[in-house]
């Protein structure tokens, strides 16, 4: 198992709506490569902390920093550009676009060229134009959606529509990919798909946090997973290890994984 | 035909529309000739137009002031001793920063609040053109400016002007085109379909949507500085609120967004308000007819393309045209399931953007 590296480090992230605190004082940090899986009952806070890391909510108080830069006031689109990806659990989908344009847009973030070199097609911008195709075709067979590449997007049916997700993440070459409940709706064959295509991207030392509430999936992919309850880290360790952990258990007592613990 | 499957226009029907283009001029009459050249500027104004409602998302009332900003900006300069074509080029640049200056604040208003600033940019227009006499020639206006040149050709006749323009649409209908084509045009795309899955893929947003605007308005510059140019006169009665008005019934009609749309709409409501003009002012009628018309035949329009053709006239032939196609045999290609999808999107009319109830 990898030891807790540079790559991300969250100290004391804090946000609260209201009088609820929706992420409470999380401290942890991920190593370049590691594929984190992230836990926790419902509304444990897990998808206001990836909207933290993807600056979708600014935090009150605590710092986030990304290769060694503080990150946590930066724009969602200035730390996409610093490569940092997500995917949302509500799919968000650009309709009115093809499933190719729909993962070209992910090419956003690593080219430069804007509206008067696109108005007379200059040529970085056909050459950037050329290598995001390019880069976008390869992640469309990466999440095996090629075949649908000039199909519109909100035509696809939902499992293909998350894997468009991964692959507009994908087309935007991440440095940390946060995927929310990439599984949630997905049959069992999709399931399958998803789950060879996160330990391809492992493989190849793509760093990725993974929310899921199938605790199994999560298991079967992730060699450590942390556990969020009420805004706050109550575990952090092998499958194994949180499956024993006590704070696990009582967290979760009367839902799934009490059935498993059992 | 919308800015994604306008590389679907077969080539017979360019080079058709481009016969049509060049040949018409040489046959109308001076009185359509103007229309035809009003109907050009229009489209100029419109593609523009369409950009911002169909993309940011943001509808401007205010159109008519950044064409009137055009052709005063080249109607001043043209009378200041600059040569009239430089003037026209400075037409669209003046009117992109006066834009930009006012967009930097007008911008962080939305939806219907923003819609009203515009407005109130043509509001304060018409309020400041008649008190900076000196400059604007006041309510009265600025005439005897001086015609246009390129190089050693006189751009005089209503024809010249028709040729003249017909270019200015062609170059601002491909811009248009090449924008919402590659990287800064997905983005607003996507931008106006997500603005959260936008800004998660390194979209500016704000950035983004300034530009559109600033954008808009310059297109709106150089129609206005052919404008000028054409007519040889300028004051604030050619830039009246309703103008906008149209423009932006244009952009609906035609269809938002689309390219093509923006010629359909423009050439649309241009013929129905002379139509309208002409029946309005029979004799017998009362002189203020022909607005009242024109403003009750626009609402009732609006209420009609929003209701039942909610992707404009261009969206409906599109989709008709798809069916069309579908139904020959060649284009059932994918299996398991898709079809159904397929033809559900036909039914729906995703493809074309409609920020309908942002109108």
């Amino acid at each position: 198992m990898a030891e807790a590296g540079e790559f991300l480090v969250a100290r004391d992230l804090t946000l609260s709506f209201g009088g609820v605190q929706a992420v409470n004082s999380v401290s942890f940090s991920i190593a370049k490569g590691e594929l984190r899986g992230l836990i926790g009952p419902n509304g444990a806070g897990k998808s206001t902390l990836f909207h933290l890391i993807s600056g979708h909510f600014y935090p009150d108080r605590g710092s986030l920093v990304f290769e060694g830069n503080r990150i946590e006031n930066k724009s969602p689109a200035a730390r996409a550009k610093m490569g940092i990806s997500i995917t949302f659990q509500a799919v968000h989908l650009f309709s009115g676009m093809t499933v190719l344009e729909n993962v070209m847009v992910g090419g956003h973030s690593w080219t430069k060229h804007e509206w008067l070199e696109a108005s007379f097609r200059l040529r970085r911008c056909r050459n950037e134009e050329r290598s995001i195709r390019e880069k976008a075709m390869w992640a469309l067979t990466m999440v095996g959606l090629e075949r649908y590449a000039n199909q519109l997007a909100e035509s696809l049916p939902l499992g293909r529509q998350r894997a468009l997700q991964i692959a507009r993440a994908l087309c935007s070459m991440p440095k940390l990919l946060l995927l929310d409940e990439p599984a949630s709706g997905l049959r069992g064959d999709e399931r399958r798909e998803l789950l060879s295509l996160l330990e391809k991207l492992h493989e190849n030392a793509l760093t990725m946090i993974l929310i899921e509430h199938d605790v199994d999936f999560v298991t079967k992919v992730a060699p450590r997973i942390s556990v969020l309850d009420q805004g706050q880290v109550i575990a952090d360790g092998t499958p194994d290890e949180i499956r024993e952990h006590p704070a696990v258990i009582s967290a979760y007592l009367g839902t799934a994984i009490s059935h498993e613990v059992n | 035909m919308s800015m994604r499957a306008s590389r679907k226009i077969p080539l017979y029907a360019v080079v058709a529309a481009g016969v049509i283009t060049l040949v018409l001029p040489l046959m109308l009459s001076s009185t359509n000739t103007e229309i035809y050249v009003t109907i050009g500027l229009y489209t100029i104004v419109v593609a523009g137009l369409s950009l911002l409602m169909g993309f940011a998302g943001q509808v401007s009332l205010g159109q008519a002031a950044y064409y009137g900003v055009g052709s005063y900006t080249a109607a001043i300069l043209a009378l200041h001793g600059w040569s009239p074509l430089v003037a026209l080029i400075a037409a669209p640049i003046a009117t992109a920063f006066l834009a930009f200056l006012v967009g930097v604040p007008l911008l962080r208003l939305k939806g219907h609040a923003l819609a009203f600033g515009t407005l109130a940019f043509q509001l304060i227009f018409l309020a400041v053109v008649p008190e900076t006499a000196s400059l604007t020639g006041g309510s009265i206006g600025l005439s005897a400016i001086p015609s246009l040149r390129i190089g050693p050709l006189a751009i005089s006749s209503g024809r010249d002007y028709a040729y003249l323009v017909w270019i200015v649409v062609v170059a601002t209908l491909i811009i248009a085109r090449n924008i919402t084509r590659s990287r800064p045009g997905r983005g607003l795309r996507a931008m106006a379909a997500s603005v959260s899955g936008a800004s998660a893929t390194g979209v500016e947003v704000e950035r983004y949507k300034l530009k559109d605007f600033t954008l808009s308005a310059a297109f709106a510059g150089i129609a206005g500085g052919i404008y000028v140019f054409f007519i040889g006169y300028v004051s604030p009665d050619a830039f009246p609120v309703v103008l906008s008005i149209e423009f932006v019934i244009m952009v609906v009609v035609g269809g938002i967004g689309t390219v093509s749309g923006a010629f359909v709409g423009a050439a649309l409501i241009t013929v129905v308000s002379q139509v309208l003009t002409s029946l309005g002012t029979s004799p017998s009628l009362p002189p203020q007819l022909p607005t009242v018309l024109s403003l009750g035949v626009y609402a009732v329009l609006l209420i009609v393309i929003l209701r039942l053709l909610p992707s404009g006239l261009v969206g409906a032939f599109s989709r008709l045209w798809k069916k069309a196609q579908s139904a020959s045999p060649i284009s059932h290609v994918e299996g398991d399931g898709t079809e159904g999808a397929i033809s559900a999107t036909g039914s729906e009319e995703p493809d074309e953007l409609t920020l309908a109830d942002e109108v």
